[in-house]
């Protein structure tokens, strides 16, 4: 697979969290890879492990979670067998990561510069004075007015859309090779929202940097990234490039969540939703893990869970119907059934 | 996935009658002066004066973004907050002034259904008992015929009478709203206002839950006044939408026109802000990034409360105040400068 | 979920036969309920067995007490627990000063410091409850009157104006809850409103109101069993402190009267022999100790079971 443009690869991980209920496996077995300055999506609903699995890459899970399986390859190290202190070393410098609720990532007690410094000094070697005037700059470089003036306040004073702006500037300080931003706006409004994503598509070009976007918007899906991969339950269910997964959607969970996405061009009143409710870890089912709500669920799906399938295009796709041998046992049982 | 298919020429619309709600000059300000000394009291102008009429059978969508003052009308519209200043006149009847037995009478016609699912239902109680609450409360139901209209309104809202006996903590967001739905039902109200019902839940549950309020809206021949944050959440609901900006309405007109022809600049970068899902068109579909943030209610700019973010305000602008007024039939709008071809007028700032 | 048993009978679901689930719901004895309960919880167990054996000894302590209360015997002054060197079987803790035996004093203590201690914080706690609720639901004038009062109260220490009463009033056990119960309400008034701001504000208070609830009964369905675990939490820490205070009060001789005697009685009696003969005071400080934390156990039980998450785990 490793071709040079390579840059994270996710195999088989699994996180699970130990708690008094017995193991909670948020994250099973997921696999993917983010090439260079490549911008990947990570979609699916609240639950779905999108978080953990970001959390696990940054080694930032926190008990009683843990990883329990698979590699983290970033540039041929795996990240999932580095301690605390080597991770260290890696977040900030080569990955760095933007939060959903840019109220509390920060600190409050110290200035916007004072933070923004720190973390340059952290990493590069340079002095105060540099520092100060690096901040500013990348202040002014995710469009925040005034940048001096801003360097030197507090964060209570800023508005939502602002201290994310701010966590973007501090973020890509240092020029990672990956930013994972876990939804980056879904805490802001759309007006604010579209700064930000314009934002963010900019800095991208500018910079070079891969992202991995966690959301459950399929709308800025489309607007911002090359590749998207759904997860549901904690896996992944489908792996594609934006616009195939747009136009010809595999996985039946994949379709639901694009019909049920509320399009504003179009004002025709036909709704169309998932039925049921997304599984919680106590009632996860077994089998596809999605059967219970598939309009498509056959006899055999309901107890045979599918594996990731590579279709055309590099496309991937967890779902029984795309394999031939189970479909043409499907229909003739389906055959049988009817003929009498 | 469910399809419902809707009726989409709705014979109600035609009549022509008294509006069931009417709000005229509607404000509320909050006192958020700091410390005891203070002399200058300042104040929260959450909602600033607006007009609006709710016609019979229909529904109307109030959208704008974060802290303009949607839930404090909602909120005034089923009393849970006094006016400052302004009515509310309800089948004739001005509610902003009735009080104690007149007023909880009143509440029956008009129910509310909130936006938080898992705080809007107390936490000790039963689905039954969550459910039967208002009937107790209004003692329409005893008895046998209680449990008889509890277990009809749980059937409606599509939860399975085995539920009956739990508690909220043990349902999904989406199974709670349907409880709340089914209190809201429960003394068959007139109006019907829900703020942001969807927004705390799953996408693929946004959809069960509209599709539901659209469906018991014809049923029952209820009123609505359907609150969000976005455009697309009241465009499948919604017959007429009102389009709020710090405290105040700035257009007002149906869903159609809205959408085909928006003539205020806030509504034109709202409807193009939103993130379009066909990768297809990213790179060519035309977008207004409106520039700036929201300013603080407490200091509204002078004149159009939309000016310091419009990228075609002047000086006229910054000073007077535009009046709301049908500028076309059905299409009310509060600017000096409004869009007259609707999309495309604008050139992308940027 | 399979606890989820309710003590009320289950209405029948219109139509089609009630779905297997509902089975789970039947009525059941509601003892049978609790006992199960119970026994899931160790320290549940623990408290409950603890405060079981207090009150049996409290009601019955003329039976089980060997001696008198003021049975003098002073041939044996002084005489260590049994286990000590000079200790004899017949006083298994030993004799006090004037040679009464002091297992049978911590008996017969057990019910006055039973009824002073669960009395005046019943006592308290439904005057402070009561104001706590009013002034924090209603705001306003009430609220500012209320809260003025407690402040008024706290800024005086509370054994002062305890001691005031118990002179105006003649001592004794009656006066005795009366004056701690009047005094220690503004405890629960001040947590009981905070916490009451708080339910206040939440969504599901607005969603009664918006239903047309009357305040009373907002206060009674939705605040009320919403604040309880506050204070129960403070009701079982309390009934430590006021029996600890009955004690300081019985030391300043405006507690307990003789011949009635109370384990703070008796503490604040043998607190003079502390350096020479320790099991005077130590026993009915072990005796309040027990007590005390089988109390704070049960109560902590009584919390969790309260709380609906806890069911049917
Ligand atoms: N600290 C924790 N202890 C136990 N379970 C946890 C913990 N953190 C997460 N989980 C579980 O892991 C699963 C996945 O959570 P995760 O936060 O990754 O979801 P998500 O896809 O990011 O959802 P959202 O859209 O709500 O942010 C959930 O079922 C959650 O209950
Ligand atoms: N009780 C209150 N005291 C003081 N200010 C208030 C109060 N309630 C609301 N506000 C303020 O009034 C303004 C409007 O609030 P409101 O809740 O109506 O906004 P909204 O449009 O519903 O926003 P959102 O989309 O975030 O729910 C906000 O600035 C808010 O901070
Ligand atoms: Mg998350
Ligand atoms: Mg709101």
């Amino acid at each position: 697979m490793s071709n040079g443009k390579e840059l994270l690869n996710v195999n088989q991980l699994q996180t699970h969290f130990f708690t008094e209920n017995g193991a909670i496996p948020s994250v099973n077995g997921v696999s993917f890879q983010v090439n260079k300055g490549e911008l990947v999506a990570i979609v699916g609903e609240s639950g779905s492990g999108k978080s953990v699995t970001s959390l696990s890459i940054m080694g930032l899970v926190e008990e009683p979670g843990k990883i329990v399986g698979g590699e983290i390859m970033f540039e041929d190290k795996d990240l999932a067998k580095y301690t605390n202190k080597q991770m260290r070393k890696i977040r900030g410098n080569d990955i760095a990561m933007i939060f959903q609720e840019p109220l509390t990532s920060l600190n409050p007690v110290f200035t916007i510069g004072n933070q923004l410094r720190e973390a340059i000094l952290q990493h590069q070697n340079v002095d105060k004075a540099t520092a100060k005037k690096m901040s500013i700059d990348m202040l002014t470089q995710v469009g925040i007015p005034r940048a001096d003036k801003v360097y030197s306040s507090f964060p209570h004073s800023l508005s939502g859309g602002m201290r994310q702006r701010v966590m973007i500037a501090m973020a890509l300080s240092c020029n990672p090779k990956l930013l994972i931003a876990d939804e980056p706006t879904t805490a802001l409004d759309v007006t604010i929202q579209a700064q930000i994503l314009e934002l963010m598509k900019d800095l991208v070009k500018k910079m070079d940097t891969a992202i991995i976007l966690i959301t459950h918007d399929l709308g800025v899906v489309a607007e911002l990234v090359d590749r998207v991969i759904v997860m549901y339950a904690g896996q992944v269910v489908e792996q594609s490039d934006v616009f195939s997964l747009f136009k010809d959607p595999k996985h039946p969970y994949t379709k639901g969540l694009l019909d049920s996405t509320p399009k504003i061009q179009d004002l025709n009143e036909e709704l169309i939703s998932i039925k049921g409710t997304v599984p919680t870890p106590a009632n996860m089912p077994d089998g596809c893990k999605f059967h219970p709500r598939c309009p498509h669920a056959m006899d055999h799906c309901i107890s045979n869970e599918p594996k990731l399938d590579t279709l055309e295009n590099g496309r991937e796709v967890r779902c029984w119907l795309y394999d031939e041998e189970v479909m043409a046992d499907e229909q003739s049982k389906n055959g049988n059934e009817q003929s009498p | 996935m469910n399809k419902v298919k809707t009726e989409t020429n709705n014979p109600r619309k035609a009549e022509v009658e008294q509006p069931l709600l009417e709000i005229r000059g509607l404000k509320k300000h909050f006192d958020v002066t700091g410390g005891w000394f203070k002399k200058n009291k300042e104040y929260l102008r959450a909602v600033d004066g607006i007009d609006l009429k709710v016609k019979r059978g229909e529904t109307l969508g109030i959208v704008g973004e974060s802290g303009c003052g949607k839930s404090t009308t909602g909120n005034l519209i089923v009393r849970l907050l006094e006016p400052t200043e302004g009515e509310i006149i309800f089948e004739g009847e001005n509610l902003a002034e009735l009080t104690g037995e007149e007023l909880r009478q009143k509440r029956k016609d008009i129910q509310m259904i909130f936006q938080d699912p898992f705080s809007s239902l107390n936490p000790r109680m039963r689905v039954f008992e969550l459910i039967a609450e208002p009937l107790r409360t209004h003692q329409t139901h005893k008895g046998d015929e209680l449990k008889k209209r509890v277990f009809e309104l749980m059937d409606v809202v599509g939860l399975s009478p085995e539920f009956a006996q739990r508690f909220p903590h043990e349902f999904s967001g989406g199974q709670r709203q349907r409880i709340g739905i089914a209190r809201a039902l429960a003394l068959n109200p007139k109006l019907l206002v829900c703020d942001e019902p969807v927004s705390a839940l799953d996408v693929s549950i946004q959809s069960q839950i509209l599709n539901l309020l659209k469906r018991l809206q014809e049923q029952f021949n209820l009123t609505l006044v359907f609150i969000a944050h976005g455009l697309p959440a009241v465009k499948h609901i919604s017959d007429r939408i009102a389009v709020m900006y710090l405290g105040k309405v700035v257009e007002l007109t149906t869903r159609e026109k809205l959408f085909a022809h928006p003539m205020h600049p806030y509504t034109e970068g709202l409807l193009t802000a939103v993130p379009v899902p066909d990768p297809e068109v990213r790179d060519t579909r035309e977008r207004v990034v409106l520039k700036g943030d929201i300013p603080s209610p407490v200091n509204p700019p002078s004149g159009c409360s939309f000016h310091t973010r419009c990228p075609f305000a002047d000086e006229k602008c910054k000073q007077d105040t535009p009046e709301f007024k049908e500028l076309k039939p059905d299409h009310f709008v509060a600017c000096h400068y409004p869009l007259e071809g609707g999309k495309g007028t604008i050139q992308n700032p940027s | 979920m399979s606890q989820q048993v309710t003590p009320e009978p289950v209405p029948e679901p219109q139509g089609p036969a009630a779905p297997d689930s509902m089975k789970k719901h039947q009525k059941k004895s509601s003892f049978v309920r609790w006992m199960k309960l119970l026994l899931k919880s160790k320290t549940g167990t623990v408290g409950f067995l603890i405060v079981m054996v207090v009150f049996i000894v409290g009601i019955f302590s003329d039976q089980i007490a060997p001696f008198g209360v003021n049975e003098q015997n002073y041939a044996n002054m002084l005489v260590p627990p049994a286990w000590q060197e000079g200790g004899s079987s017949e006083h298994f803790l030993g004799t006090d000063n004037l040679g009464r035996d002091i297992l049978s004093r911590i008996i017969y203590g057990t019910t006055i410091s039973l009824l002073v201690g669960i009395f005046s914080v019943v006592v308290a706690g439904i005057l402070g409850m009561a104001a706590g609720l009013f002034a924090g639901y209603y705001g306003g004038w009430i609220d500012t009157v209320t809260m003025r009062m407690v402040d008024a109260f706290l800024s005086i220490p509370n054994i002062l104006f305890i001691l005031v009463i118990l002179t105006v009033l003649n001592p004794g056990i009656m006066t005795l809850i009366f004056a701690i119960g009047v005094t220690n309400w503004v405890i629960y008034a001040r947590l009981i409103r905070g916490e009451v701001l708080s339910v206040k504000e939440r969504e599901y208070v607005k969603a009664a109101r918006s239903i047309g609830t009357k305040n009373l009964t907002i206060i009674r369905r939705h605040v009320l069993p919403n604040v309880f675990s506050t204070f129960i939490v403070i009701s079982t820490l309390s009934v430590a402190t006021t029996i600890i205070l009955e004690a300081s009060l019985s030391f300043l001789g405006m507690g307990v009267q003789p011949p009635d005697v109370s384990w703070g009685y008796m503490l604040a009696d043998g607190r003079d022999y502390l350096a020479t003969n320790w099991w005077l005071a130590t026993f009915p400080g072990l005796a309040i100790t027990i007590t005390v934390l089988g109390i704070i156990f049960l109560g902590d039980w009584l919390r969790d079971v309260l709380d609906p998450r806890s069911q049917g785990r």
